[in-house]
């Protein structure tokens, strides 16, 4: 186990170089000059472009400024915005918390929804109860969650006039966006559980603990639920990517102040940095988490502990 | 099925092996090669009549567009302005006055554009690099798949952002970049269905009889990729139709005033209060389509996934 641990964290550490190679080589692609940027329709004189130059390390060779991007990152420098010269890490500080916060409730959400229908739907599989959870789950996960967030905006906030429009990022404006995408998410992992749950239903250790007189539910809870929850936590893993991806849009319905809006702006702007900033740590997030994933499967199969 | 030492995407790896795999065994069966009794199942599954009805929908919207729409989509003020359903204007009119029935039916034309560009793109780099990988194993392998684990560590939207900074936005600098990020889990699939189909008798009996590289690659090996691939492509349809309507709605894809229903739903959310039919029909749109495909794609992976049948 420890040594799957150590390669593990070794090949989390050549991923990550490899996102953050990925991530500077866009610099040296996107066409146009940075210093157009920066200058801001100002005059262009030779001086002035040779200053900004040299104050961004523009100058020096690539092979130097891609260490010096590594050194940076590895500092916790993402480098400087070109429109207001702010850190670019300071920038994302904030907003990335917020982001993340709305991924992780979303996700909580999904999690506790998608857990019970899925398995209430396995448990009376091919009962009315089935078949309306998942005629449910296939219109949840057809629903794009922009249209969803604006029917919620329209409902709670407009009509009912109980959840804030409008807000400052505090815990009652994340209600809205957060069970924009949980729904959506427990669509998905409900699906998940339920085709996980059958398929472990099926095998010959349950049909001995249903023959040894155990109760359903015990057989459920005991036997069943543990095997069936490897897939749904590599499903969970992976759509923590999808989360993030769709913070970003959800964000621009519910003003909700993350990643998403300055994603929008800095593109518009062709301010790389913070881009570069953006994408760098949504992947890195991406990775972490799951590799959190796979150190969960420990947890839940003890018998991988032996390998 | 090969271990990967590179467990960030190990799952993915498995997941999508499995599926390749699973729609490996399918191919084999003699009665599924028979297109026309494949076909014949899939019109008895109600899930996939449903699912087809919903596309043919917005398939006949996106292709009779000129003679179904009442108003050409851009054409200003043709009724009076934020009106609900009526009679002249069947879903209601926008802020310009624009039919909003005119603006949904010519929107299909942008969604399928998004849905089938993406399975292009996807399914032309992704084949090739699958197939390249898989079948010339060493370091060719290593090289290509380690580059495509490497853009599966980045959630898609944000390598599709990366994308539109290096491209500039726009509607098909859009859709090329959900492309993009929708090739790795195409080479993937394709060089997991590649590996087992090498050690397959009738491989070595091509090669046996003097058949070249890629005439053994493309001849033999692709076709069994095929069904994997549709199964895949289900699954990423109604996924790029909804990213492109997400670009569009944060201003990244389809500008105004194309009649894009991403776009479309950005002047739903300024008039939430007073016009929700802005908002409802281009959503509903989207759900249509979305549903359609997954629908259809619910059915054709019970066909080609045997193990699923029955569920």
């Amino acid at each position: 186990m420890l040594k799957f641990i150590f390669r593990r964290l070794l090949a989390l550490i050549v991923v990550v170089f490899g996102i953050i190679t990925l991530v500077f080589l866009m610099r040296v692609i996107i066409p146009g000059d940075p210093i157009d940027t920066m200058l801001f329709g100002r005059p262009k004189t030779p001086e002035v472009v040779a200053n900004l130059k040299a104050a961004y390390g523009l100058d020096q060779p690539l092979i130097v400024q891609y260490f010096n991007y590594i050194l940076g990152v590895a500092h916790g420098d993402l480098g400087k915005s070109l429109t207001n010269q702010r850190y670019v890490i300071d920038e994302i500080g904030d907003r990335y918390v917020k982001t993340v916060t709305l991924a992780v409730s979303s996700l909580l959400i999904g999690l506790v929804l998608g857990l019970l229908f899925g398995t209430v739907a396995a448990r009376y599989k091919n009962t009315a109860i089935d078949t309306g959870i998942t005629a449910f789950s296939l219109i949840g996960l057809s629903l794009s969650p922009i249209w969803l967030g604006l029917v919620m905006i329209n409902f709670f906030g407009v009509q009912l006039q109980i959840l804030p429009i409008i807000g400052n990022g505090d815990a009652v404006q994340l209600i809205m966006p957060a069970l924009t995408l949980g729904i959506i998410q427990a669509a998905i992992i409900s699906r998940f559980v339920r085709s996980s749950l059958l398929e472990v239903l099926g095998q010959d250790y349950i049909r001995t603990a249903s023959s040894k007189g155990l109760v359903q539910n015990q057989v459920m809870v005991r036997h069943a639920y543990r095997n069936a929850m490897i897939p749904v936590v590599t499903i969970t893993g992976l759509q923590f990517g999808a989360l993030l991806g769709g913070a970003v849009i959800v964000e621009n319905i519910f003003a909700w102040p993350g990643l998403g809006q300055l994603a929008v702006k800095a593109i518009g702007n062709r301010d790389y940095p913070v881009i570069q900033g953006i994408v760098l740590v949504a992947a890195i997030t991406y990775v972490l988490v799951n590799l959190v994933v796979d150190l969960l499967y420990f947890w839940i199969d003890p018998r991988l502990k032996a390998h | 099925m090969e271990v990967s030492n590179e467990p960030v995407t190990q799952s993915t790896q498995v997941s999508t092996e499995n599926v390749a795999n699973k729609a490996l065994k399918s191919v084999k069966k003699p009665y599924e090669r028979n297109w026309a009794d494949f076909l014949r199942r899939l019109l008895k599954n109600r899930k996939a009549l449903f699912g087809l009805f919903l596309l043919a929908l917005v398939v006949i919207s996106a292709i009779f567009a000129p003679w179904i729409a009442p108003f050409p989509p851009d054409k200003l003020g043709t009724g009076p302005r934020l009106q609900g359903s009526s009679i002249n204007h069947l879903f209601g009119t926008d802020a310009l006055g624009r039919d909003l029935f005119s603006r949904v039916i010519y929107g299909s034309q942008t969604a399928l554009q998004a849905g089938i560009i993406t399975i292009g793109i996807a399914t032309a780099f992704g084949t090739l690099i699958g197939l390249v990988a898989g079948f010339y194993g060493g370091w060719i392998d290593v090289l290509l798949m380690r580059f495509i684990d490497l853009l599966l560590a980045f959630p898609a939207i944000f390598l599709a952002l990366l994308v539109l900074a290096v491209l500039g936005t726009g509607l098909t600098n859009g859709i090329i970049a959900i492309g993009i990020s929708t090739i790795p889990g195409f080479a993937r699939i394709v060089r997991g269905t590649v590996l087992s189909v090498k050690a397959q008798d009738y491989v070595l009996a091509a090669r046996a009889t003097g058949s070249s590289n890629p005439r053994i690659l493309f001849k033999t090996v692709f076709p069994n990729t095929v069904a994997p691939l549709i199964v895949l492509a289900t699954l990423v349809f109604p996924s790029a139709v909804l990213a492109s309507a997400g670009l569009s709605f944060i201003g990244l894809g389809a500008q105004p005033p194309s009649p894009d229903w991403g776009a479309q739903l950005v002047d739903g959310q300024v008039y939430l209060r007073t016009a929700p039919w802005l908002f409802n029909f281009p959503g509903f749109a989207i759900f249509i389509t979305v549903m359609g495909s997954n629908l259809l794609g619910d059915a054709l992976r019970d066909l080609l996934d045997p193990q699923q049948r029955g569920r």
